[in-house]
């Protein structure tokens, strides 16, 4: 065992089998933050940050907390969204499927430029309400 | 070899594989909008593997390793899970694969030796 370990040492000091570069630590992405404001009855979910599976829970329990005053819309503004994928669109989904099962509505201020790209690919911008970023 | 690294299959590390591989991308020429395409199939892939791979035992890792060759660059995200067993109760919405179809050249999904699933994609840079 001993010597095998020393071994392996040895080799890896030569020649890495990867280049360091794609050894470093991945840079920190921008944390996923949520901010609810609630404006009468209409609640705003101010989303920032990557939009992906590690955000749902998140995202979904400031849901709750918003529909869990009197709300007749939620609008999710994702101008802040650096990073939306599949998880996230389907996180909006759920949240616009409820709404109709719950009598309110959902409506998405979608992320800046390519961000956005996500909508398109997969037709989604035509069943989730989208309003204009300004 | 442009990229190679293996994770645990956790939410926590799409995120960090993925940001992992477009900084060992940075020096390819790609343009924009087919890096945020390989962002979001490789988020897709991971994701698979993070929400389905270890349903029902311990969870293991995921492997990400990225080639290039001329102008074709080959992805592959690899777990070592229960392979592609139909969830009735998945809590995606059925996009996924669909998603890695569209957004790559070749996409080709295989469980190599009955062991997990391996998602290979191709990208014509």
């Amino acid at each position: 065992m001993t010597n095998h370990t020393h071994r392996r040492r040895r080799r890896s000091r030569r020649r890495p089998l990867v280049p360091h570069a794609t050894r470093r630590r991945a840079p920190a992405g921008p944390p996923l933050d949520v901010r609810v404001e609630q404006h009468a009855s209409v609640a705003v979910l101010h989303i920032s940050g990557e939009f992906d599976l590690c955000g749902v829970a998140r995202v979904e329990r400031a849901l709750d907390r918003a529909v869990g005053n009197p709300t007749d819309r939620v609008v999710f503004d994702l101008r802040g969204v650096s990073f939306l994928d599949l998880c996230g669109l389907e996180t909006l989904m759920r949240a616009d499927a409820r709404a109709r099962r719950e009598s309110f509505a959902v409506a998405v201020v979608p992320p800046p430029g390519p961000v956005a790209r996500i909508f398109a690919v997969t037709d989604i911008d035509h069943e989730l309400r989208l309003l204009a970023a300004d | 070899m442009l990229y190679d690294r293996s994770l645990p299959a956790e939410p926590a590390n799409v995120g960090t594989l993925r940001r992992e591989l477009n900084g060992a991308l940075a020096p390819v020429e790609i343009g924009k909008q087919r890096r945020g395409d390989i962002a979001l199939v490789v988020s897709e892939a991971l994701t698979n593997a993070a929400v389905h791979a270890y349903v029902g035992m311990a969870t293991g890792p995921v492997a990400v390793n990225a080639t290039l060759s001329g102008l074709s660059l080959r992805i592959t995200v690899r777990d070592r899970g229960r392979g592609m067993i139909p969830r009735t109760d998945s809590p995606g919405l059925g996009l996924g694969v669909g998603l890695l179809g569209r957004l790559s050249d070749v996409l080709e999904i295989s469980s190599p030796d009955g062991d997990g699933t391996e998602i290979c994609v191709r990208f014509n840079l």
